[in-house]
């Protein structure tokens, strides 16, 4: 097992920056993930963990010593590629024993790691198939299995279920949290995916634009976003954000500039009148509600058979609603929505978290 | 019931008139280009195959012999020393090829797909020697091949065509469309850039090194002004110095030239049919998700 730290990490393409300073410590045989949008710099910064891709600035620390200047193949890492990266030439076997036969193992040896590989990953029906005659979730195992037999100090997966169908996709994820669980290894894992992010991770970082926005477990994440790009980014659909400012009316309101006000009693405490914030609110906790003054206008109606969601408007801002009830209304109706004013998240003008440590 | 049928089946009738002839139109023309392409060929077959009685020039021209005959092919053997020059030509051209493929695809590799200064400017001067003709660098060449002392020997006739730019433009094209994380995936395994070369790009580029060899077995093979500068020595001399022998020798006996010819192609031929299952697009699938 290997701890990983990030010591000011930076890449720079031209004058782009793929990476900005990044500070980042991995615990030994902790699971984590790197989620963000394409282009934000997951997958940089997982090369240059790897030793594939230059450091243009900043160090990288494995159990405290400095590799950054170490090739990929002396920092004891193993990397599975979302397009799968096997050889086409060779058949599954050949493709597990490939490296350890060109780095001068012995027989001995490289027959007990892949026989360990095969076994782990049930990979005995297509030892002896080509990739092209395996499809792309036996791909990926074997993949996962060249991995496994260099037995590495690190599992580094660059979006390894990308390229699989959604069924095969949640069969794989469960199979390589059971993989974790079985090696306790530190494994660093790239993903656009928030639900494999969710699912799979001790800790998620949350990417944008080559910087870390936030790093916490899946349910900080979701429960603490700390700034309006995480409260977005992860859940789906996207969490509402409804900007406005603060008013007395006897109490704290928010005012939208459709008008429409939205209580902040039970608030972070933290605003006054006058301030310009933004309230977030789950779609999946918000709710019909007659009660409520709170008019949304329904553009569309998705069922997904668990869920029903509603997209639509509250003045000029986009709002979505998710129920566990089937279809209450038609696209181009109106409905009263409301919702727990403790399941409220409040940022300011920047989109930064207010209050985050006050509700703690 | 009868009208019905009636009135369907010259609809059917046109339609398949119009489909045969736009079959045979299709295979007129592909008959056509077929025979500009084997017409010289043909040609020199025939020829070849002519007996000393007919006058291969008259007019109108008759393309099928009178008598066919053999006896021009062993005549070919009876006037030169074919088998000699025939094992000189093979001796040539293999050991050409082979020196082509390794040191093209050698040469291609870094260029293709390792970072260093001047890379792209070593590819454009590269790149850059093809537009000179060879009638250009022949004397230049001919006399750095006599003070190496070159001249006359086999190492000398096949220096020019050990590694061409052609041939190292061809080779990192085709490594250029391997995707990196092959390659990225045997680093991280600790294999060694020689070993990545060997065992992991040079299997996917089996078809370009081919058509690289197919070209080069061809160059090789047919050349005849390079041998003929360099090589005195008739020991040394390859299959094109000794058909043109035999149209001296025989005061232009087109029907022994043409012989000469023929059995000269014919492991061109043979090249082109071994190679040309390599052909065959598909060599990477499996290799990535596309």
């Amino acid at each position: 097992m290997t701890s990983i730290a990030l010591k000011g990490l930076k890449k720079k393409y031209g004058s782009k920056h793929a990476v900005r300073a990044t500070d980042l410590e991995i615990a030994s045989g902790e699971f984590i993930v790197f989620v963000g949008p394409s282009g934000c710099g997951k997958s940089t910064l997982l090369r240059m963990i790897s030793g594939l891709e230059e450091v243009t600035d900043g160090r990288i620390l494995f159990d405290q010593v400095d590799v950054t200047a170490r090739p990929a193949s002396k920092r004891g890492v193993a990397m599975v590629f979302q397009a799968y990266a096997l050889y086409p030439h060779m058949t599954a076997a050949q493709n597990l024993s490939f490296g350890l036969r060109m780095t001068g193992h012995s027989a001995e040896e490289i027959a007990r790691r892949v026989e360990r590989a095969v076994k782990i990953l049930r990979l005995d029906d297509y030892l002896n198939r080509k990739p092209a005659q395996l499809s792309g979730g036996q791909c990926q195992r074997v993949a996962i299995g060249r991995a496994l037999v260099q037995q590495p100090r690190v599992f580094l997966f660059d979006e390894p279920l990308s390229n699989l169908d959604a069924e095969l996709r949640g069969s794989m994820r469960v199979e390589i949290a059971a993989l974790h669980r079985e090696l306790d290894n530190t494994m660093v894992y790239v993903t656009h995916d928030q639900l494999e992010a969710m699912t799979l991770a001790d800790r998620i970082v949350v990417l944008n634009d080559g910087r870390i926005e936030q790093v916490g477990t899946p349910l900080e994440i979701y429960h603490e976003p700390k700034n309006i790009f995480v409260a977005e980014f992860m859940g789906a659909p996207r969490m509402n954000i409804l900007p406005g400012i603060v008013v007395e009316d006897g109490g704290l309101f928010l005012l939208l500039d459709s008008n429409q006000k939205i209580p902040l009693a039970g608030g972070p405490g933290a605003v006054d009148v006058g301030d310009r914030v933004s309230v977030g609110v789950r779609p999946e906790h918000v709710a019909s509600s007659r009660a409520s003054a709170l008019e949304m206008r329904v553009d569309f109606v998705e069922q997904t058979g668990a869920m029903t969601h509603y997209f639509g408007r509250i003045g000029g801002h986009e709002f979505r609603m998710a129920s566990s009830e089937e279809r209450q209304c038609r696209p181009g109706e109106r409905i009263c929505v409301g919702f727990a004013a403790e399941r409220l998240h409040y940022f300011d003008a920047q989109g930064q978290r207010i209050g985050a440590e006050a509700r703690r | 019931m009868k009208p019905r049928i009636t009135a369907f089946a010259p609809r059917r009738h046109r339609g398949s008139f119009a489909s045969i002839g736009h079959v045979l139109l299709r295979y007129a023309v592909l008959i056509a280009v077929a025979a500009v392409f084997i017409g010289p060929f043909a040609w020199l077959l025939s020829t070849a195959m002519k007996s000393g009685s007919e006058n291969i020039f008259q007019y109108p021209p008759q393309f099928l012999p009178e008598q066919p005959t053999l006896r021009n092919f062993g005549r070919v053997f009876q006037a030169l020393p074919f088998f000699s020059y025939f094992i000189n030509s093979v001796f040539v051209a293999v050991i050409a090829v082979s020196c082509n493929l390794v040191f093209c695809s050698l040469a291609a590799y870094p260029l293709a797909r390792m970072s260093f200064a001047g890379k792209n400017s070593i590819f454009l001067v590269l790149i850059s020697t093809m537009m000179l003709p060879f009638q250009l660098l022949m004397i230049p060449l001919y006399g750095i091949a006599v003070a190496l002392g070159l001249n006359n020997s086999f190492l000398g006739l096949m220096i020019p065509h050990a590694c061409t730019a052609f041939g190292i433009f061809l080779m990192r094209q085709a490594f250029l469309a391997i995707p990196q994380q092959l390659e990225e995936s045997a680093r991280i395994e600790g294999v060694n850039r020689f070993r990545i070369w060997r065992h992991v790009m040079l299997p996917l580029v089996k078809p370009a090194l081919a058509t690289l060899a197919v070209f080069t077995f061809v160059g090789v093979w047919g050349d005849f002004l390079w041998p003929l500068v360099i090589m005195d020595d008739q020991a040394g001399f390859t299959l094109p110095l000794g058909v043109n022998k035999l149209a001296g020798a025989f005061g232009k006996d087109w029907r022994l030239v043409a012989a000469g010819a023929i059995l000269s192609i014919i492991p061109t031929i043979a090249v082109f049919l071994f190679t040309q299952r390599f052909f065959v697009s598909g060599a990477l699938r499996g290799a990535v998700k596309g």
